[in-house]
């Protein structure tokens, strides 16, 4: 990343930056970080992961054979334990017993100016894909300390500049969402996109807007609506065609909670978001659109962070799609897909969602032609672009030569006609992987395929006739 | 018995065990009663009880993960842990008055070419050299002493088993104990005091952190 250094405009001391960085902070960055430790081992959400995980690793770097970064540039640096051990000489030194007492012997270490630059060029080499945590026998998870790191690096304004642009536009933009689509361009796209599904179709299976009162709020990262119009047509088409009672919002449209990938606060208050627009259009349940890291938020932050939302379900669409085919209420026919399909395991959604039979079982029952990528399910690589560095395209050249590396030698391994990948995030690091790699495939979504293979029987085309008039 | 006989031979043996014993637990409990965390389940997680109790004793018996993907590593750490088995089951054996002398000489002789093997892996494998720190190295270091010390009362001092056994028992059913003749054992003594009183402050506290770093998180859903 070193190559891609830029330098902070705002900066007195003109300090060098591995990536582009809107307001970084300056002064008693050692102190503030220090407090920001104090009030990450603080919070209860991390309470017990944090005090297994700073304490108990054994350093037998079991991690490094399953870190995708670190098996294709072998450097130190890239090791999960040794980025991990960043984080800890901050802990033993300034919240450890023994840091206290037996300093540097403890692992210990006073934080310096460039300890912080050292911690916030690791934290963005980490994809936080969790993979390390496959085989730790200790049970401990570097991506949670990659992201305690980054959380501590936010509180130094030390974060990736789409991260904070996106956000501000999200939480305090007029429009609400990370891409600032307007809400009458958002209506009009709605719009664009029944008049496709029809077309497709043949009847209206089209999204309903704003339907108070509805069991589901259908909710997909807003960057759907601008690059997967296939995808989000599937989605709409499949709930339809479950007969599901469902709606979009038009206040709050935005899946995308880049909170996850570096402040708790953007997290919570982005959540609290996705639940006001469910509450005020009294869902009962929330469907989340082909997302991972959105999917994750929700599922897993929900219970701790939202504890008075009226919602009582949040699933995936994966989710919601494979049980409406096994219950038999969407038919969808194989011979429709002719090429051959693999499937990329979105981290979020497979390791750490359990979405991993879901996909699989909506795209056997799309194609006939599905294959197996190697490795797979939870052992499958990340696409290289997670934990938000896919946004980041002054890191362009180690998403594709290092963190990329492994999922582009597995693509073209398999050499699948389509290469089925549920995560908006997903979908854009591995389209820009096909291009750099020159591998021969196609990157869509699983819904992309289930618009493909939907058969409407003449039940559900008179059901949806009369639902229109 | 005075001075540091008395010390190391009758008083710190309790305040050891005690604060070997007191301190796991604690740290166990500690760990039990924590606020509820984040949903940080590792997909798929074993359903069952079952299958969590396969996935453990895989991992406790064979070092599932560490010979599946590092077994120049794993021979090490494995036979280690293995070691401390052998002499564990020889104290117990001994204590009945069975002393199998074959478990005490391959557990001590285990022990020390595995500890050496560890620590030379540390050094000198550039990965384990760049995430080791100084702890890894007094731990082994621990053990490492622990044997020789008690390989060089063997060889120079010619030890009753009988006087250690009955010592023992003595400390056990808290009875004045009287020291074994060999002055070395005094050394023996107090460095496994000191392993006691460290370890629940160690990182060898994985043996209770990874009950929960798996049931509690990684399963816990």
């Amino acid at each position: 990343m070193s190559e891609n250094t830029n330098r902070s405009e705002n900066s007195k001391t003109k300090r060098k930056y591995p990536f582009k960085i809107e307001h970084p902070t300056e002064e008693h960055r050692p102190e503030t970080m220090i407090n920001a430790m104090k009030d990450i081992l603080n919070a209860d959400i991390y309470k017990l992961p944090l005090s297994i995980y700073l304490d108990t690793c054994a350093r037998c770097n079991t991690c490094s054979t399953t870190c995708h970064v670190y098996q294709t540039t072998g450097k130190v640096e890239d090791l999960p334990a040794y980025r991990s051990e960043k984080v800890r000489r901050i802990y033993k030194k300034y919240f450890s017993r023994s840091g206290r007492l037996f300093g540097r012997l403890a692992g210990a270490k006073e934080l310096s100016e460039d300890d912080i630059n050292s911690l916030l060029e690791s934290a963005y080499r980490c994809t936080m894909c969790r993979r390390c945590n496959l085989e730790c026998p200790m049970g401990v998870d570097n991506a949670l300390i990659t992201r305690i790191a980054r959380v501590m690096l936010s509180y130094l304004n030390l974060m990736p500049s789409n991260f904070e642009i996106s956000v501000n536009s999200q939480l305090e933009g007029e429009t609400r969402n990370t891409s600032a689509i307007p809400r009458i361009a958002f209506l009009d796209t709605l719009e664009f996109l029944n008049e496709e599904i029809e077309e497709i179709v043949g009847c209206d299976m089209g999204f309903p807007i704003d339907k108070e009162g509805s069991e589901i709020l259908f909710i997909a990262p807003v960057s759907d609506y601008m690059m997967e119009a296939e995808t989000l047509m599937g989605n709409a088409v499949a709930l339809n065609a479950a007969g599901a009672d469902w709606t979009v919002g038009t206040e709050f449209y935005d899946a995308i909670n880049y909170g996850l990938f570096y402040s708790d606060e953007k997290l919570e208050q982005i959540l609290q978001c996705v639940h006001a627009e469910a509450k005020r259009l009294k869902v009962k349940k929330i469907v989340v659109g082909e997302c991972g890291h959105a999917t994750k938020t929700l599922k897993l932050f929900t219970e701790i962070l939202c504890k008075d939302s009226p919602v009582e379900k949040i699933e995936s669409v994966l989710e919601f799609t494979a049980h409406a085919i096994m219950d038999g209420k969407i038919k969808l026919d194989p011979s429709r897909v002719s090429e051959t399909v693999t499937y990329h395991d979105p981290c979020n959604l497979g390791r750490m969602g359990g979405v991993l039979d879901e996909p699989r079982t909506i795209l056997k029952a799309c194609t006939d032609n599905f294959i197996e990528m190697s490795p797979t399910r939870e052992e499958n690589y990340c696409c290289g672009g997670g934990g938000g560095t896919v946004t980041m395209d002054d890191i362009y050249d180690f998403r594709m030569n290092v963190a990329g590396k492994m999922k582009a030698d597995q693509m073209r391994s398999v050499g699948a006609h389509y290469v089925a990948a549920p995560c908006a995030n997903c979908k854009k690091q591995i389209r820009e992987l096909i291009d750099f790699h020159k591998i021969d495939s196609t990157v869509v979504g699983v819904h992309d395929l289930v618009l493909k293979a939907l058969v409407l029987d003449d039940a559900s085309q008179k059901k949806s006739d009369s639902d229109e008039s | 018995m005075q001075g540091l006989d008395w010390l190391i031979g009758a008083v710190l043996p309790y305040v050891a065990a005690a604060v070997c014993l007191l301190g796991v637990a604690a740290r166990a409990l500690q760990w039990q009663f924590m606020p509820k965390h984040v949903r940080w389940t590792f997909y798929p997680a074993p359903q069952n009880l079952m299958d969590q109790a396969r996935f453990m004793a895989a991992e406790i018996f064979t070092f599932r993960a560490i010979l599946k993907q590092n077994k120049i590593l794993w021979i090490g750490a494995w036979m280690f842990h293995i070691s401390m088995g052998i002499l564990v089951l020889w104290l117990v054996f001994m204590m009945a008055g069975a002393h199998v002398a074959a478990l005490c000489w391959i557990g001590a002789i285990l022990m020390g070419c595995t500890v050496l093997y560890l620590i030379l892996y540390r050094l000198l494998q550039p990965a384990a050299k760049a995430v080791s720190t100084p702890v890894e190295y007094f731990n082994l270091g621990l053990f490492l002493s622990i044997v020789l010390a008690s390989a060089s009362m063997y060889f120079f001092q010619q030890p009753s088993i009988e006087e250690i056994r009955q010592y023992l028992l003595q400390l056990l059913t808290f009875q004045i104990p009287v020291l074994p003749q060999a002055p070395l054992f005094l050394l023996v003594l107090f460095l496994v005091e000191a392993l006691m009183i460290y370890f629940p402050f160690s990182r060898m506290i994985h043996m209770v952190s990874k009950y929960f770093a798996f049931h509690r998180i990684n399963w816990g859903h």
